[in-house]
C-alpha cells in the first residue's frame, strides 16, 4: 500500500453514480481490495472514504472506482472533475479468494448497489483464470442496475432481479442464488447491503463455501486506528477483526452476527 | 543553510521535533509501509495496559466539521503480547519509540510501568491519565491534581525511563493537573489528548457511536490544544510535547511558538499517511525561510502585539492569558 496525489483523469456521471478513472502510480491489486480517496477539499470531511476498485490497467497506470453520491464524501467524490487530484491510499485489505474450489464447478457472485463494482472486478479476475462465473444483481428498479456492459464484456451473463419487475425477475437477488445453489457451485461471494449478505450467508450456510465483504466506518483503512472492528470467529474464540485490514472479506461462517 | 532540527525533550535527544500519537499509528508497523519510521523524531505506541483490552463495541467513530470522534476504548494487545510479538520487529528503527500505556488503578499504572522497564528499545513512557479509575466510580485519574501526583509519582518509582504524563484536557485549570505531574516526578507532559465530545444523527435520532460520547480529536480542537500547551508550558519547567489537531507544517509551528518542545501528529494520519514528512519539510522550509538555524529556538517565541495602541494597562485586559503576568 502507498498513498499518493493522483489525478483525476475522468469522471462520467450517470444520476447519482460516477466512475473515476485515476492516473498515476498504480499498485497491482485483487478484487475486494479497496482505497481510501479523499479529495483536497480543506478540512470537511475530514477523512478518505473507502471505494472498492472495479478495475486497474497497469498500462496506463490508472484504477476506476464507482461511487455512489449518499451523503457528503461520496458527493464530493462524484463531483471531482479532470485533472483535479485526490489522496489515494491503498490498495488496501484483503481480497476475494481466487482459488480453493473444485475448478470443475462454477462460482456465484452475488452484488447489491455499492456492492457491485467490487464483484464486477472479481468476475474479470475469475473469468480471466477460466474460472466459471455465474453473475447475479438486485437492485430497486431497472435504474439502479449497474456495470451490466462491463460485466458482459468479460463473458459472463448478469442474471437479474429488480424489487418492482423493471428489469430480469421481479424480487430478490436470494431467489436467483437459490436456484444455483441447487447446480452446487464451489463457492459463493457476495457483496451488498447486510440484510443481502445475512441471507445470503443463511442460504449458503453448511452446503456452500461463502465469502462477504463488509462495510464499516473508516478512520484510516489501514489498520492504525481501530475504529472499523468488527466480531470474527477465530481458533474457538470470537475477537475482534479490522474490516479494513484482516477483512473487508471474511468467510461467513466466522461472522456470528451475520 | 542546514538547519539543526534536533530536539530535546528532557534527557531524550530527538533528531527531529515531529512524532506519531498514540492511537494514530499501532504499534507503528503499519506506518513503516508508508516511509522509514527513523526519518522521525518519534513514535508513541497504542495505548497499553497489562492483559490487553477489547476495546468498546462499534460504532467506534464519527465525524465532525474538521474532526472526529472516536471511542475505540483503549482496545490493545497487552504489555505482554507486545513485548513478545511487536518489540523484536521495532528494535532496529532507529527513531524514538515511547510506550502509551493505561491502568484502573494506580496499582495497576505502576505495575504496568514496571513491566514495561523490561523492553531496551523503549525510549520513554507516555502514561494516558484519560482513563476511569476504578475505585472512584470511574472519575477519570486525569481530572484531579491529587489523584494525577499519586499515580504519577507510583509509576515514577516503577521505571526509570523517562516518564511522560499525558494531560486530559476536560478539567477546569489545566495548569493544576500539569503542575501535580511536575511534582509526582514527570518528566514531560504531553498535552493534550482528546475533548469529551458527542454527535447525533438527527434523521436517525440516534447517537452516532455506540458510547454516546467519545473524544474529539482533528483540527476542530488545534486552537484549543494551542492555548493549553502555552497555559501548560508557561506553568511548568519540565517540556511540553504539543498535540491536537496538527495536520500542516504551519500548525506544527504553531505549537512550537505556543511553547512545545516537540510536537505529535495523530489524526491527520488517517487522511494522509505521509503527513508527518510533508510536516517536517515544510517546518526546516520555514526555518530557513526565518533565518533559524536551530528549530528548537522556535519553542516559546510568539511575542505579544507590538502596537501603541495595543499597549493598553493589563487592568483592562477583560479576559485571556496576557493578564497573568
Ligand atoms: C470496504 C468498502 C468498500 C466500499 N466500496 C464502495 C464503492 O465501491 N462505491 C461506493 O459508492 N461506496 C463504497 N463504499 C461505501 C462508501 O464508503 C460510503 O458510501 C461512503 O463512505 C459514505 O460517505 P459519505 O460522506 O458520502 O456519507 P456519510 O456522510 O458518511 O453518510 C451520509 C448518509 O449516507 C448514509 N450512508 C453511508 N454509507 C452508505 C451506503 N453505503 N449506502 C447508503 N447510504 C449510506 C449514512 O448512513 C448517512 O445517512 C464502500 C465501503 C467500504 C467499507
Ligand atoms: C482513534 C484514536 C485513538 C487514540 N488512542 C489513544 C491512546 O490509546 N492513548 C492516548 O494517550 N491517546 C490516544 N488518542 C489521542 C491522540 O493521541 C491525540 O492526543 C489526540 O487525538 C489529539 O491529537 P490529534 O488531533 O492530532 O489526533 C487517540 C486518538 C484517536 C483519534
Ligand atoms: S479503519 Fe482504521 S483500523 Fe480499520
Amino acid at each position: 500500500m502507498v498513498s499518493k496525489r493522483m489525478r483525476v483523469a475522468a469522471n462520467v456521471k450517470r444520476g447519482p453514480y460516477a466512475t473515476l478513472t485515476l492516473q498515476g502510480e498504480v499498485i497491482p491489486s485483487h478484487p475486494g481490495q479497496f482505497y481510501m480517496l479523499r479529495g483536497e477539499w480543506g478540512i470537511s470531511p475530514l477523512l478518505g472514504r473507502p471505494i472498492s476498485i472495479l478495475g486497474e490497467d497497469l498500462a496506463r497506470s490508472e484504477i476506476r472506482f464507482l461511487v455512489k453520491a449518499v451523503g457528503e464524501g461520496s458527493r464530493l467524490l462524484h463531483a471531482l472533475k479532470p485533472g483535479e487530484t485526490v489522496q489515494a491510499t491503498g490498495p488496501l485489505g484483503n481480497h476475494f479468494p481466487l482459488s480453493g474450489w473444485d475448478p470443475q464447478s462454477p462460482v456465484v457472485l452475488v452484488g447489491g448497489g455499492v456492492g457491485v463494482p467490487p464483484m464486477a472486478y472479481l468476475a474479470r479476475r475469475l473469468s480471466e483464470n477460466g474460472a466459471g462465473v455465474i453473475f447475479c444483481q438486485g437492485a430497486r428498479t431497472k435504474e439502479d442496475l449497474l456495470l451490466l456492459d462491463e460485466i458482459q464484456e468479460t463473458g459472463v451473463t448478469p442474471h437479474i432481479a429488480t424489487d418492482d419487475g423493471s428489469a430480469g425477475e421481479k424480487g430478490l437477488v436470494t431467489g436467483l442464488l437459490e436456484r444455483e445453489l441447487e447446480y452446487q457451485p464451489g463457492a459463493v461471494f457476495a457483496c451488498g447491503p447486510e440484510a443481502m449478505l445475512r441471507a445470503v450467508a443463511r442460504l449458503c450456510r453448511g452446503k456452500v463455501p461463502c465469502y462477504v465483504s463488509l462495510e464499516a466506518a473508516m478512520g484510516c483503512g489501514y489498520g492504525v486506528c481501530l475504529s472499523c472492528v468488527t466480531r470474527v470467529k477465530e481458533a474457538g474464540k470470537v475477537v475482534n477483526q479490522r474490516v479494513c485490514k484482516e477483512g473487508p472479506v471474511f468467510e461467513a461462517e466466522a461472522l456470528p452476527w451475520l | 543553510m542546514a538547519v539543526n532540527l534536533a530536539v530535546k525533550v528532557g534527557t531524550l535527544l530527538l533528531k527531529n521535533p515531529v512524532m506519531l500519537a498514540s492511537g494514530c499509528c499501532g504499534y507503528a508497523l503499519e506506518m513503516g509501509e508508508f516511509f522509514d519510521l527513523s526519518l522521525l523524531g518519534g513514535y508513541c505506541l497504542k495505548g497499553l495496559c497489562a492483559g490487553g483490552s477489547e476495546g468498546n463495541p462499534p460504532p467506534r467513530l464519527c465525524e465532525t466539521p474538521g474532526g472526529l470522534i472516536n471511542s475505540i476504548g483503549l482496545q490493545n494487545i497487552g504489555i505482554e503480547e507486545f513485548l513478545r510479538e511487536k518489540a523484536p520487529k521495532l528494535r532496529r528503527v532507529n527513531s524514538v519509540m515511547v510506550a502509551n500505556f493505561y491502568g484502573h488503578s494506580v496499582e495497576e499504572y505502576a505495575a504496568a510501568a514496571e513491566k514495561l522497564q523490561a523492553e531496551p528499545c523503549i525510549a520513554a513512557l507516555e502514561m494516558n491519565i484519560s482513563c476511569p479509575n476504578v475505585k472512584t466510580g470511574g472519575i477519570a485519574f486525569g481530572t484531579d491534581p491529587k489523584l494525577v501526583h499519586e499515580v504519577t509519582a507510583a509509576c515514577r518509582k516503577a521505571t526509570r525511563k523517562p516518564l511522560w504524563v499525558k494531560l486530559t484536557p476536560n478539567v477546569t485549570d489545566i495548569t493544576e493537573t500539569a503542575r501535580a505531574a511536575e511534582a509526582g516526578g514527570a518528566d514531560a507532559l504531553s498535552c493534550i489528548n482528546t475533548y469529551p465530545a458527542m454527535a447525533i444523527d438527527v434523521e436517525k435520532r440516534a447517537f452516532k457511536i455506540n458510547t454516546r460520547s467519545g473524544g474529539l480529536s482533528g483540527p476542530a480542537i488545534k486552537p484549543l490544544a494551542v492555548r493549553a500547551v502555552h497555559l501548560v508550558s508557561k506553568a511548568v519547567k519540565i517540556p511540553v510535547v504539543g498535540i491536537g489537531g496538527i495536520s500542516t507544517w504551519a500548525d506544527a509551528v504553531e505549537f512550537m511558538l505556543a511553547g512545545a518542545a516537540a510536537v505529535q501528529v495523530g489524526t491527520a494520519l488517517f487522511s494522509n499517511p505521509n503527513a508527518p514528512l510533508e510536516i517536517l519539510k515544510g517546518m526546516e522550509e520555514y526555518c530557513i525561510r526565518h533565518g533559524f538555524k536551530d528549530v528548537a529556538d522556535l519553542v516559546g517565541a510568539a511575542r505579544d502585539f507590538e502596537r501603541p495602541d495595543c499597549n493598553l494597562p493589563s487592568a483592562v485586559i477583560v479576559t485571556g492569558e496576557k493578564v497573568r503576568k
